[in-house]
Order: structure tokens, then C-alpha cells, then sequence
């Protein structure tokens, strides 16, 4: 029985668990798994230079295998793609990663890779080169070098040098960049080769066309590294809202746009709407209140760079109707990070009457008109009928139209406007009639139509 | 008599009074669609379009004409669409009436309600972009114009659409349409 539970602590104990995982040298793009042994030959490569690994840990027993730890220790040795432990490998399951040298100095080199309680030894060596520097320092394939922030339109330069440390003469290749916002800055071409202590100078130039993250990479000397920069746009100067006149009143057409100081060096876009704050007592159920021809209370608004207007609606301006309320009439702009208020007042106004029509049809008199009430507040029609000799008809007939227009204007969306329509039965000749007036009164006070003729 | 009369219509005023939104005319959307036109001169308001495939029309006082891709149709009284049997390619309007020219090009027939007169000679004040260009400023090249109600016209340019009111005696004046209307869950009504 003792014996019996030996073996089990054994097969249990963290030996046994470690006897389940393989390691092998597992290269990208193949099947090829060739099991590395405890003391293994990771590559070489010139200084600043990079050799990089693909290993693979397999679970070869029968039991789940915890991986409780994995790293790796030693100058210029770094690792990707490993699993945070810990991590459970089942059997017949694999994890890869990826041991890197990137050597900045010439010599040899050794790697401390811990897998639970395994260790593997990796050399590896760095030939005499030439090391590229950047702003701060030697650098390595892999490297990030970051340009910073810039305004679209600017440049900013990072400084580089391939310096030659050894005390021989070594061949060099010249920068290379890629990427739409990075380039070279011009100068001499890069020799062929270095001789001891000597150095060969460039400078990377990072010119964004716009705002957002460029990448690209710097391939020189052998070392490749990854260059990065944000841009951003300049501040736009403050945008200025213009109408082609100052007071407005119900029922206009105003046109307007969106203007700067000065060019404006940013690009840009947002919004021009209108807001409606009516008088109390008034609801906003304007239709008429909106921009011509989209028929929006918004429209786009956009800057090109360099423009001195901005381009509203896609056009130099754009033409809104201001509707039949009265109240506060704000124009609003949003626009590169401004928020424009242009606010007029929409005065409260008498009736305003558009047009109208008398006739007469099957012994009746059709009285119509057509205006708009910006208060909503019609409460009286009067009604005047003339005889052809130009005097009245006997007393003008006053009708309370309080509630038959505040029903209309309740369930209406066209804001103050109206038609309204009368038809009065005539006994006797129609022909007796030869003009009307009629006359409508609101909070403001009383308007009249000009003399209805048929 | 005089008194017979005040005495009617004093009688029926509260009764016969209607308020409704007021009619302008129709007209031809950007998309072939017929669509009434609501409001007052300076502040329209488009209606749903009533119709579709429309390649040219005319609203007025002599009942409302249209060109579609089957030939030219009227619209008259109790919402009786009829075809029109003219061979002609060209609509001509006047201050105050629509014609049509007959493929000789000498006579014309005058439209009315779904009907087209006998050819005759064609009137002499027929109207032309230049007749509104001429009198009125405006913001862009003129393509085309159509009639849109009674006392009304549309004038077609290629950033706008335009309103021309022109009253017997008076001079025309202009302001530009809508083309369209936001929906109302826009959120911003």
C-alpha cells in the first residue's frame, strides 16, 4: 500500500507534470516540430539585427497540464504570443510563442527561458555592425519610434545614425521608409560602408494629412522599426454667422452663411440648424420654420482648408424660411469645436393676409383668405359687404372665430398660417353685392383685406 | 332688396366658415412626383406626392395637365384622370391659360378641364424664360418654368427650385421652394 501511494505522489508531483510538456522549435509557415534540448541554439545576427523564434509547448502525456509560469531573462532576449498563467494545456494541446534577440552590440549572448519548472539555456550572437541610434539611444529590429503629435500641415523630424563601433570597416544599407506620412529628409546618400567610429546621419520627416494615427516603418541597416505619429487638425478661428439682414419678421426668406476672420486652416464639418423658441402660449408645430430646399430645420456645414467661408449645404449659403411664429429664432452652428448662436426676434404681429378671393356661385357669396396669425390668437372676423354705389350694407357682421381658429392652429403643423373660407347664402339678387372686406383681429390688433371685388 | 340681403347673410356667416391650409398649387419634384404646395407666398410647405413618372405639368386656372412616358393626360373635376388624344411635344402657357402646340407648329389648342379645344391659330403672349428673367433677379440659370397654380409658377434651376407669383397688373416676385420636407420623427419639429 505504501508503495502504491509513492507512485501516485509521484505521478502527481509537479516532475510528473512537467515530464508531460515538450518543447520544440516550431518554425512559422511549416509543420517541421523539432524538440529542443536544454541547451539550444537560438540564431545569430548583426548587431542591431534581430533573430526571432517560433516555440511550441505541447502536452504529451495523458493528465491537463497547468503552465504556471513562462518567461524569459537575458540581455536582448524578449518573448510574444505566451499565455498568461496560469494556463491550462490539455493533452495533445499546444502553445506557441515567439523568443526575439535584437542584439545591439556585437558578442555572445545567453537566454534564460523558464517554463514551470523547466529551464532552457538559448545562445545566440551578434556580429560586428553598424548600430542605428535614434533620438534616444541604439535601437533594435521591433523597436517603435514614436513621432509625436503634429498639426496637419507641419513637419516633425526625428534624428538618426548608423554608427559604426567596431574597429573594422563594416558595410551599411542606406534608410528606407514606408508609410503615406513619413519620408526622408533629403540629403547625402548613404556609403556603402563605415569605417571605425564612423557614423551616417538621416532624419525621418512625419507629415500627417489629416487627424488620426500613421504608422509606417524604418528599414535601415538591416533593423527594421516601426514608426508611428498622430496628426491633428489646427484650430479653426472662430466662425462667424451672417443673414443678409438684420431684423426679420414671420414669413421671411433669409439667406445665410457661415464665415472666418481669417482663412481657415482646418479642416472641418458639423451642423447649422435652427431652433424655435416661441412665444408664451405657443406651441412649436411650425413646418414653415426650415431650410430651403432640404426642408430641415439642419444642414451640413463643412471647412476646406484655406476656404474663408465655410460651405453650407454644399453651396456658398444656404436660404431659410423663418416661418409664421412669433418667438426667438436662434441659428446655430457647430462647427470645428465652435458653437455659434446667431438669435433674433420673431415680433408678434397683427394678421398678415396673402391673398384673397370673392366669388359668387349658386346664389352664395365665397369669401377666402389666405394669411398667417404669428401669435395664434384670432379670435373676431368682421365682414363688410358693399353695395355697388361703394356703401356698406348695413352693419359689418362680427363672427367670434376664437375657438374654430384655436381649434385650427391646435391641430395644424403649418405654424400660423391659414385659409379660411366663408360662404354666405344670398337670398335675392347676388349681383346686388360688388365688393367685401373682411377684417381679423388678434392679440395684437386688427387687420383688414383691401376692398374684395368679384 | 338691399335689406333682403343683410338679412341672408347674417343669418348663415357662423355656419359656412372653414379653415384649412391653404392651396398654392402643385408641382413637379425633382423626382416626377406631383406634390401640392401648402402655405403662403414666402413659407411653403410640400404635401405627399400624389403621383409619379410625371415628366412635365401644369396646374392653373384651366384644370391641371401632365406628360408621362404614355402621352399627355388632364386631371379634371371628381378626380377623372383623362388621356389627352393630341400628338404634340410642347406645352405653352400664357399669363392665364395652357396650350398646346400642334405638330405643324402653326396651331395650338387651348387646354380646359380634360379637354382640348379645335386648333387655332397660336396666341402671340405666350411666355418664355426670358419674360422672368427679364423682370426678376435671379440666383441662377433658369432651365425651364411650369405652371403651378393660378397666378403661380415654378422656375426650374439646377441648385433650386422657385415660386414666382405673377397677379394680373403686378410685377412677378420670387422666393425659393422646399424640395422636400423632413420627416416629422426627426426630432426637431
Amino acid at each position: 500500500v505504501i508503495q502504491l501511494l509513492l507512485l501516485l505522489a509521484a505521478l502527481l508531483s509537479p516532475l510528473a507534470l512537467r515530464a508531460q510538456l515538450q518543447l520544440y522549435d516550431a518554425p512559422p509557415g511549416t509543420t517541421e516540430e523539432t524538440p529542443v534540448p536544454s541547451l539550444h541554439q537560438h540564431g545569430s545576427t548583426g548587431a542591431g539585427g534581430v533573430v526571432s523564434r517560433r516555440y511550441r509547448l505541447r502536452n504529451i502525456g495523458a493528465l491537463t497540464v497547468t503552465l504556471t509560469r513562462i518567461r524569459i531573462s537575458g540581455t536582448g532576449f524578449s518573448m510574444t504570443g505566451q499565455p498568461s498563467p496560469p494556463h491550462l494545456v490539455t493533452p495533445g494541446n499546444n502553445v506557441d510563442f515567439t523568443v526575439h534577440f535584437k542584439p545591439l552590440e556585437p558578442g555572445s549572448f545567453t537566454g534564460h527561458l523558464e517554463i514551470n519548472t523547466a529551464s532552457y539555456i538559448l545562445q545566440a550572437t551578434a556580429g560586428a555592425a553598424a548600430v542605428l541610434y535614434g533620438p534616444d539611444g541604439a535601437i533594435g529590429s521591433g523597436s517603435t519610434i514614436d513621432l509625436g503629435r503634429t498639426e496637419r500641415g507641419n513637419v516633425t523630424s526625428a534624428s538618426f545614425e548608423i554608427r559604426n563601433t567596431t574597429a573594422a570597416t563594416v558595410p551599411i544599407s542606406g534608410p528606407g521608409v514606408t508609410g503615406a506620412a513619413f519620408s526622408l529628409e533629403e540629403g547625402p546618400p548613404a556609403p556603402p560602408s563605415l569605417g571605425p567610429g564612423e557614423r551616417f546621419a538621416f532624419a525621418v520627416r512625419f507629415t500627417p494629412a489629416g487627424a488620426g494615427v500613421f504608422r509606417g516603418t524604418l528599414t535601415a541597416n538591416n533593423v527594421v522599426v516601426q514608426l508611428t505619429g498622430s496628426g491633428f487638425e489646427p484650430q479653426m478661428p472662430r466662425p462667424f454667422i451672417t443673414l443678409d439682414r438684420t431684423l426679420l419678421r414671420s414669413n421671411d426668406q433669409v439667406r445665410v452663411r457661415v464665415s472666418f476672420n481669417e482663412p481657415s486652416r482646418a479642416i472641418a464639418s458639423g451642423q447649422l440648424r435652427l431652433e424655435l423658441t416661441p412665444v408664451t402660449g405657443v406651441r412649436d408645430a411650425d413646418n414653415g420654420l426650415k431650410f430651403l430646399p432640404n426642408g430641415g430645420r439642419s444642414v451640413p456645414v463643412s471647412v476646406e482648408r484655406d476656404a474663408a467661408a465655410a460651405s453650407v449645404n454644399g453651396g456658398a449659403d444656404v436660404v431659410f424660411q423663418t416661418g409664421t411664429t412669433a418667438g426667438t429664432l436662434a441659428v446655430v452652428l457647430e462647427l470645428g469645436g465652435w458653437t455659434e448662436r446667431h438669435t433674433v426676434t420673431i415680433a408678434p404681429e397683427t394678421v398678415r393676409i396673402d391673398s384673397t378671393r370673392l366669388s359668387s356661385a349658386g346664389g352664395a357669396l365665397d369669401v377666402q383668405v389666405n394669411g398667417y396669425d404669428n401669435t395664434r390668437s384670432v379670435d373676431k372676423l368682421s365682414f363688410t359687404f358693399y353695395a355697388a354705389n361703394g356703401q356698406p350694407i348695413g352693419a359689418p357682421m362680427d363672427v367670434d372665430a376664437a375657438s374654430s381658429f384655436a381649434n385650427w392652429f391646435s391641430g395644424s403643423s403649418l405654424g400660423g398660417i391659414f385659409g379660411l373660407r366663408a360662404r354666405f347664402p344670398v337670398t335675392g339678387d347676388v349681383r346686388g353685392i360688388a365688393s367685401a372686406e373682411v377684417k381679423l383681429t388678434n392679440s395684437l390688433g386688427v387687420s383688414s383685406t383691401e376692398r374684395l371685388t368679384f | 332688396m338691399t335689406r333682403l340681403l343683410l338679412l341672408a347673410l347674417t343669418g348663415v356667416a357662423l355656419c359656412a366658415a372653414q379653415i384649412l391650409p391653404p392651396l398654392i398649387g402643385h408641382m413637379r419634384d425633382r423626382r416626377g412626383g406631383i406634390v401640392p404646395v401648402y402655405g403662403v407666398a414666402g413659407t411653403f410647405t410640400l404635401g405627399p406626392p400624389i403621383a409619379d413618372g410625371i415628366d412635365e405639368a401644369s396646374f392653373g386656372p384651366d384644370g391641371a395637365f401632365f406628360r408621362t412616358a404614355e402621352g399627355w393626360f388632364a386631371f379634371g373635376s371628381g378626380a377623372r384622370i383623362v388621356k389627352l388624344e393630341v400628338e404634340t411635344v410642347e406645352l405653352l402657357l400664357t399669363r392665364k391659360g395652357t396650350w398646346m402646340r400642334d405638330p405643324t407648329g402653326e396651331q395650338c389648342r387651348r387646354l380646359r378641364g380634360t379637354a382640348a379645344s379645335s386648333a387655332q391659330p397660336c396666341p402671340a403672349d405666350f411666355l418664355t424664360v426670358e419674360d422672368f428673367t427679364s423682370r426678376i433677379e435671379l440666383p441662377e440659370e433658369i432651365t425651364a418654368f411650369e405652371r403651378m397654380g393660378d397666378d403661380w409658377f415654378v422656375l426650374r434651376g439646377a441648385r433650386g427650385l422657385y415660386a414666382v407669383r405673377w397677379t394680373a397688373g403686378g410685377e412677378p416676385q420670387m422666393w425659393q421652394l422646399p424640395e422636400a420636407e423632413a420627416e416629422p420623427d426627426q426630432g426637431d419639429r
